[in-house]
């Protein structure tokens, strides 16, 4: 079976974000939703899908959601991190790493990392709290 | 055809089909209303004047070859051309045909052109007005 276009979306921000993990040495990312995330992690999911915001099937909006577990025992220097990822001037910045290639390599038309939760506590099975942030990508497909 | 969504339109500008970057379209066929009224009626009566007919459509920006920005830019009316050109309309793709008719101006201007309009972060959308030099037909052939 042929990739779609969603799983060509996930792997293009899976190899935007390889940069965080500094040659293994931090955050894995994941284009798909992990069963039992272990921090440092980021997963990939596909959000509400807009059809036909052109006529003729000429293109859809697609959000996505990158999420990021950082750390699970609140450990200030994967603060520190997770303050450089919220950070638009930083190397590790989410939405400037995303957006450095706005096609993801041609397979979209434009993307836009919209927003950003801000600090968030999850609650992952067996971890107890974890640190970590949402961030929000519109994406723009063309049919042609 | 029975009752439909328009999500299948087929436009085209001068010969340029760009459906698949038009978010909305409305072909507007009107008189002017010429008010004859007389004494002793109670009402007022109405003619129909000249005819001021148009196409309306929002474009999805594209700046690619053959796209609407290329495709606009060039008709653009300025102070030494005024272009007139083709704009055609059918509610869906296939055969123009009684079900499927094609409104139709040969004799379109444009007077105005936003290549560029949105707030950050919006989607860039080009609003469009053709004037029509001539009344808007309907083919069904």
């Amino acid at each position: 079976m042929p990739p779609s276009l969603i799983q060509d979306i996930r792997a293009g921000f899976a190899t935007a974000l390889e940069h965080l993990n500094d040659g293994g040495k931090w955050i894995k990312v994941s284009p798909y939703v992990l069963a039992s995330p272990m921090p440092p992690t980021i997963q990939v999911m596909p959000g509400e899908i807009t059809y036909d915001i052109a006529n003729a099937r000429g293109g859809d909006q697609i959000m996505f959601t990158l999420q990021a577990f950082v750390v699970n025992n609140f450990d200030q220097s994967a603060q520190i991190n997770l303050d450089r990822m919220l950070d638009d001037s930083d190397s590790y910045s989410i939405k400037t790493l995303v957006e450095a290639d706005s096609t993801l390599g041609g397979v979209i038309d434009d993307l836009r990392v919209v927003r950003v939760s801000g600090y968030q506590v999850y609650s992952l099975s067996g971890r107890g709290p974890v640190l970590g942030a949402d961030w929000e990508v519109e994406v723009l497909t063309s049919s042609v | 055809m029975g009752k439909f969504i328009v999500k299948d339109a087929v436009v085209t500008i001068d010969g340029v089909t760009l459906s698949d970057r038009v978010a909305q379209v409305a072909v507007e066929m009107n008189a002017d209303d010429v008010d004859v009224s007389t004494m002793g009626t109670g009402v007022h009566e109405h003619l129909a004047g000249l005819r001021n007919d148009q196409f309306t459509m929002t474009f999805l920006s594209d700046f690619d070859a053959a796209e609407v920005d290329a495709t606009l830019f060039p008709l653009l009316a300025t102070a030494t051309s005024q272009p007139e050109f083709t704009v055609s309309v059918k509610p869906q793709s296939g055969s123009t045909s009684t079900t499927n008719p094609a409104f139709t101006s040969t004799k379109c201007i444009l007077l105005t052109y936003q290549p560029i309009s949105g707030a950050v972060g919006a989607r860039s959308e080009t609003q469009v007005t053709f004037p029509s030099n001539e009344a808007i037909t309907r083919g069904t052939t």
